[in-house]
């Protein structure tokens, strides 16, 4: 076990007296009895409506000794600073009542109504001073020996591990992903998808340690974040721009993402994120959420450049009729402003979301848009390749981004990491999903490869499926052998029992569009009966040809049963919210991506070509959209060809069995590691089998993974 | 006089006209609207430009029904002497014939894939066309009936709020929308092959004539014979 360092700002370049305090606890965490504890550096931050700020330099969080809040001088530099220790002493205080306001809303936290199990010292580090003659709250110290003393006086309070992750989930946010109010069940045996639901939300910890790492942890530089559908991308990037703002509420932030009704997901998880730090709502001059192109009626990344710049912004027939052959408009229109050489730099923050669906010129023109020099541009990128519903290949950052004149590559993932802070990484790899039941996920993923049909795409390696959560008991890819793969429950742990009549899974193939909506209407009746509001159904339709009549018919078959409906695909103009109280959603599969519900329809499944990539990744994604019940419905043959797949997916679940074919052959999606980071994730992987070999459980495991990556 | 059944069957049966003529491209609230209160605040401020109201109304689904050409249709009902329909044009489209023939031709690349669905979207929005008809609204205000100024049943024919022309028939909600569609969509409503009526199909301009049968006289209550005097619709 050791001590685990966040380091949430850049400012740590340049605050040595903090780093002399961090070195300090942690090569003395065991004697100091720091073992379980964590370290915050510069985090969390406190806004009143004033728009003061209360932060302390570090924040200790030991099971043994609560919080200890620290500031941080040098004799010499504290007679210069501004600040006099009263001032000091007051702010750590005004932290402190911030802190303990959070802390005592916990149930399993408060001693008492106005007490809490966890104590909240401050501490003023003054190395070579600290002899002081004024009464003051805080404890003042002179020397990284006297900690030792001050942490044996305050004695032990032992906070279980329970108790720790609570605490921790409190101060690091997580709790903005609560339901706003908590679902109310008048009678679990008439409305037992609403109970079911209200289980699954008490169980949800959606939002876990190493997520909230990424997202707290500032890397000074460019990084990326992968994983699948249903890892928490989004929500990450929220917080992190949550958290930039607060800690730098000067910073501009851009957070931009290619789905238009994704724009209000993301703005209400900033606002939820920044409001458990902050009594006012973010500042939006400074933080952007931005649709990649824009529109007519709403800016973008894109067109705000092109006014940057003084270049007219073009519309949608113009970048049509000027891209290259295999150029998509969207592409060509971001090379032509970028052509113009007047782009200037605007944004200290930029975080990209749907990172897949950009073409790369867009990422040429986020690198320009972003101050800084080329290793210390804060760009980051999320990203899922089988979300990848445009048929975008696998690209690497050199690729993105581009190089230089000297064939240099400008962001270089190895090359920037050099300057981390400890504990931090440039490259995630999210293995945990968290949003669909696992053998919705497993059929997903054997429907988007083709596992049971004609493979159209394939993990490159054993190792590629590992990064995506599953075990490979078979052992290595050999083409012509038989490949079975496994998703432990671990990586999807959330999950709701069967209720009768409404299996996870089920599915309609019929002959006419009329009665196929005719099925779906009912059965969206059923969930209504059967507890679930309209705004968490979603149906999403597949065939984009005939979307415009399904949804009419639809939306006429649901306002005839007394149902309102909220279809997505009838605003050309705004970035129009996904999810409307008391409505059904329907939309494209386009529309869905980033977004989910608890119900999910998926119609028109007829329509999608299971030859191309392309359609069997709409079909992963339309899939992944379900947090729990999942239909599928199409006609005739072609969707009965989806089905059986569909049905094998099943029965096999939570494995696929399939013979590995001819990579060569097939596109095959690479894994993106570059060779420094595969061997060392290859070592992590090998440590935790051998770990899990041991007998160690998963909680276990996390701990000693933070030991050896913070020995790192 | 309405009653919260004839609002309810009458919102259905619009939406039948729509559809059936092929104007209206979902039905997404079968009762009577209640607008939100951002949109209710827009809708009172003076200073608040049509375009953006539009925009607000489409955006979080102010509506009862849309149109294929993103213009929609309200229904709203306080009591049964109390209530209100609307049209609100799209004001990027209007009626104009290229306008609507441009999202006619588009609609044909979608159904064939060669244009997808987002770039449809796309296009559209890039549409812009300077003049559209008003935006047209029915009031029915027992409480707020003023004999020399503020017609009992009325209409405002654009955003202007103070502009009421005195009808001396209660309207209801068939009326409205048969009326909108007859001004404003001619060729749908020349094209429309008839719609169902009991067991047999009718005209749309039977059906209006119908309707309008239905609709009965405002009682001198509500409607003066001042009122009468002056110019009015009948």
């Amino acid at each position: 076990m050791s001590l685990e360092i966040v380091v949430t700002t850049s400012r740590w370049k340049n605050d040595p007296v903090s780093r002399e305090l961090v070195d300090y606890l942690s090569k003395n965490s065991g004697d100091l009895n720091l073992d379980d504890a964590v370290l915050y550096y510069d985090f969390p931050a406190y806004v009143d409506y004033s728009e003061s700020k209360f932060r302390p330099d570090l924040l200790l969080l030991s099971p043994v000794h609560g919080f200890v809040a620290f500031r941080c001088f040098q004799e010499t530099i504290f007679q210069r600073s501004e600040e006099t220790l009263e001032e000091i002493d007051i702010a750590l205080g005004d932290f402190a009542s911030n802190l303990h306001s959070r802390i005592i809303k916990s149930r399993s936290l408060r001693k008492t109504r106005t007490e809490s199990i966890v104590p909240i010292h401050t501490v003023i580090l003054i190395q070579g001073g600290g002899d002081v003659d004024i009464d003051l709250d805080s404890q003042v110290l002179g020397s990284l020996e006297s900690v030792e003393n001050t942490l044996t006086d305050w004695g032990e309070i032992n906070l279980s591990s329970e108790e720790l992750s609570e605490t921790r989930s409190v101060v690091e946010g997580a709790k903005a992903l609560g339901r706003p109010s908590k679902r109310i069940v008048k009678d679990e045996g008439k409305e037992p998808l609403a109970a079911a639901l209200a289980r699954l939300e008490n169980e949800i910890i959606n939002f876990d340690e190493k997520q909230r790492n990424i997202a707290l942890v500032e890397v000074g530089g460019p990084a990326r974040i992968r994983g699948l559908a249903g890892t928490g991308k989004t929500v990450i990037l929220a917080m992190k721009a949550a958290h930039i703002h607060l800690t730098n509420p000067e910073a501009q932030i851009l957070v931009t993402f290619y789905t238009k009704s994704l724009r209000s997901t993301i703005k209400q998880l900033i606002t939820k994120f920044y409001r458990i730090y902050s009594d006012a709502d973010p500042d939006w001059k400074r933080i952007h959420i931005r649709h990649g192109w824009g529109g007519v009626q709403i800016p973008g990344v894109y067109s705000d450049a092109c006014k940057r710049a003084g270049v007219r912004s073009l519309k949608f027939p113009e970048a049509r009729s000027a891209a290259k052959q295999g150029e998509d408009p969207f592409g060509a229109a971001c090379r032509i402003l970028l052509e113009a050489g007047t782009v200037k730099s605007f944004y200290d923050h930029v975080l990209i979301d749907e990172g897949q669906d950009f073409p790369d010129s867009f990422y040429k023109l986020a690198y320009e848009i972003t101050e800084g020099a080329r290793d210390k541009k804060n760009i980051v990128w999320a990203y899922d390749e089988l979300q990848d519903i445009l048929n975008i290949h696998i690209r690497q950052p050199k690729e993105l981004f581009g190089t230089d004149s000297a064939g240099q590559a400008l962001v270089d993932l190895d090359r920037s990491a050099a300057t981390l802070p400890p504990g931090a990484t440039n490259d995630a790899v999210l293995e945990k999903a968290y949003r669909n039941q696992l053998q919705v996920l497993v059929a997903a993923h054997a429907l988007g490869f083709g596992v049971y049909g004609q493979i159209v795409q394939m993990l490159e390696s054993k190792e590629h499926w590992e990064d995506v959560g599953y075990e490979v008991p078979s052992g290595s890819l050999v083409e012509g052998d038989g490949v079975t793969i496994v998703r432990p429950e671990r990586n999807s742990p959330l999950h709701v029992p069967e209720i009768p009549n409404f299996p996870v899974v089920d599915h309609h193939v019929t002959e006419t569009i009329h009665d196929e909506v005719r099925w779906i209407a009912e059965s969206i009746k059923d969930f209504l009966v059967g507890g679930l509001s309209a705004e968490e159904i979603l149906v999403i339709s597949l065939d984009d040809r005939n979307a415009r009549a399904y949804f009419r018919l639809l939306s006429e078959a649901l306002a005839f049963e007394g149902i309102s409906s909220n279809n997505v695909i009838a605003d050309p103009y705004n970035e129009p919210p996904f999810s409307i109280v008391d409505k059904v959603t329907l939309s494209t599969v386009y529309r869905a991506k980033g977004n989910e519900a608890a119900a999910v329809f998926v119609l028109g499944i007829d329509s999608v070509s299971l030859k191309s990539r392309g359609g069997r990744n709409k079909l992963f994604t339309a899939m992944t959209r379900s947090k729990v019940w999942l239909r599928m419905s199409g006609l005739s043959h072609a969707a009965m060809l989806v089905v059986d797949e569909l049905s094998k997916a099943l029965d096999n679940s939570p494995k696929m069995q399939f013979v590995m074919p001819n990579l060569k052959r097939i596109e095959t999606i690479q894994r993106g590691f570059s060779k420094k980071q595969e061997a060392a994730k290859a070592a992590r992987e090998e440590y935790i089998r051998n770990l899990r070999a041991a007998g160690l459980s998963d909680e276990e495991i996390d701990e000693e993974l933070k030991l050896s990556s913070n020995a790192d | 006089m309405l009653t919260n059944v004839e609002l309810r069957a009458g919102i259905s049966r619009s939406w039948e006209y729509l559809s059936r003529s092929e104007v209206g491209q979902a039905f997404a609230q079968p009762v009577s609207f209640s607008a939100n209160a951002e949109f209710r605040a827009k809708s009172r401020d003076t200073d608040v430009p049509y375009e953006e109201l539009y925009l607000l109304g489409l955006r979080d689904v102010q509506y009862n029904m849309i149109l294929n050409d993103f213009s929609f249709f309200q229904f709203s009902q306080d009591s049964e002497n109390e209530y209100r329909f609307a049209y609100y044009p799209n004001p990027y489209l209007g009626s104009d014939e290229a306008a609507v023939s441009s999202i006619k031709e588009l609609h044909e690349y979608v159904s064939e894939g060669v244009l997808d669905y987002e770039d449809y979207l796309r296009s559209i929005s890039e549409v812009s066309v300077t003049r559209y008809p008003p935006m047209i609204r029915y009031e029915f205000s027992a409480s707020q009936y003023d004999s020399e100024w503020h017609p009992a049943s009325h209409l405002h024919i654009g955003i202007f709020a103070d502009w009421r022309w005195g009808i001396a028939k209660f309207l209801n909600p068939k009326l409205f929308t048969l009326t909108v569609l007859r001004h404003l969509y001619p060729n749908a409503w020349r094209e429309c092959q008839g719609i169902p009526s009991g067991d047999r199909r009718v005209t749309l301009d039977e059906e209006l004539t119908t309707v309008k049968g239905q609709c009965g006289a405002v009682p001198l209550d509500f409607y003066s014979n001042n009122e009468r005097n002056r110019l009015h619709f009948t």
